[in-house]
């Protein structure tokens, strides 16, 4: 498969909110307020392709050759913990303008699903380096592209007149529910 | 075959003094002063925010014993 397709797979067809539900907590909690949900998926997007960079050379490099390969969730969850960290100290430290903007996100994002996930899914499918890189990127981008399109789909329905029963969570839930049967026409195409 | 039970152990030990380290010397550098509004606003996920409570073990305690019946 090449990398365009791979991209365009795990950003729609693929997607890890909608068809995976992965990542639901941060999805549902964020998206209230446009300018918050641009900064988390920008923020997701580099975590999930630095954490893919790291752990699947850790896995293919490392656990499987000590023959310790079934460590890899715990392993996955340290590291990305770890990169996490990193990356919010790193950020915090050398540019407060990038911190403002993506850094403040990255407490939330160390306990998110969907980067472990895709962390997961890449050593489950024979791929290379390369493309487990692509599969990551388009895994982010996804994540990003639904949580903004759902935020705008709220602010909307705020305005609109929804039964009292109905308003705030429940009509969230319902909003995605419908979104991810839109999307699940599209399985199968790549 | 106490090899791989010490090359197991070290892995984790060290994956796990990788994630202290990091988190000390995160917690060591501040939130600038310019970020902590942004940052006090970022953490307000409304997921478990919403009932009144927040994401920490501590508040999952509080809303565990909340919940508990008579």
């Amino acid at each position: 498969m090449n990398l365009i397709a791979i991209l365009i797979s795990a950003m729609i067809v693929n997607n890890i909110v909608l068809m995976q539900f992965l990542g639901l907590c941060s999805f549902f909690g964020v998206s209230t307020k446009m300018k918050s949900v641009v900064g988390m998926g920008a923020a997701v997007i580099v975590v999930i392709f630095l954490s893919a960079a790291i752990t699947f050379p850790l896995y293919k490099f490392v656990l499987i050759p000590l023959k310790i390969e079934y460590i890899d969730t715990i392993a996955f969850i340290l590291v990305i913990a770890s990169l996490v960290q990193l990356t919010e100290l790193v950020i915090k430290r050398f540019s407060q303008s990038l911190y403002k903007a993506l850094g403040v996100y990255l407490p939330l994002i160390a306990t998110n699903c969907a980067v472990l996930g895709v962390a997961l899914t890449n050593i489950t499918i024979d791929q290379t380096y390369v493309e487990a890189l692509f599969n990551a990127l388009g895994g982010g981008m996804g994540y990003a592209f639904i949580i903004i399109t759902f935020t705008a789909i709220r602010m909307r329905l705020d305005s609109a007149s929804v039964t009292k029963a109905l308003k705030g969570m429940p009509i969230a839930l319902v909003t995605a529910g419908l979104m991810a049967l839109a999307f699940m026409g599209l399985a199968g195409i790549i | 075959m106490w090899t791989s039970y010490l090359i197991l152990i070290g892995i984790i030990v060290g994956f796990i003094g990788l994630y202290m380290f990091t988190t000390y010397l995160n917690k060591k550098i501040a939130v600038p002063e310019s970020c902590k509004a942004a940052y006090l606003e970022a953490q307000s996920c409304e997921s478990c925010a919403s009932r009144g409570g927040g994401c920490g073990f501590s508040d999952a305690i509080e809303f565990m014993k909340e919940v508990k019946p008579e």
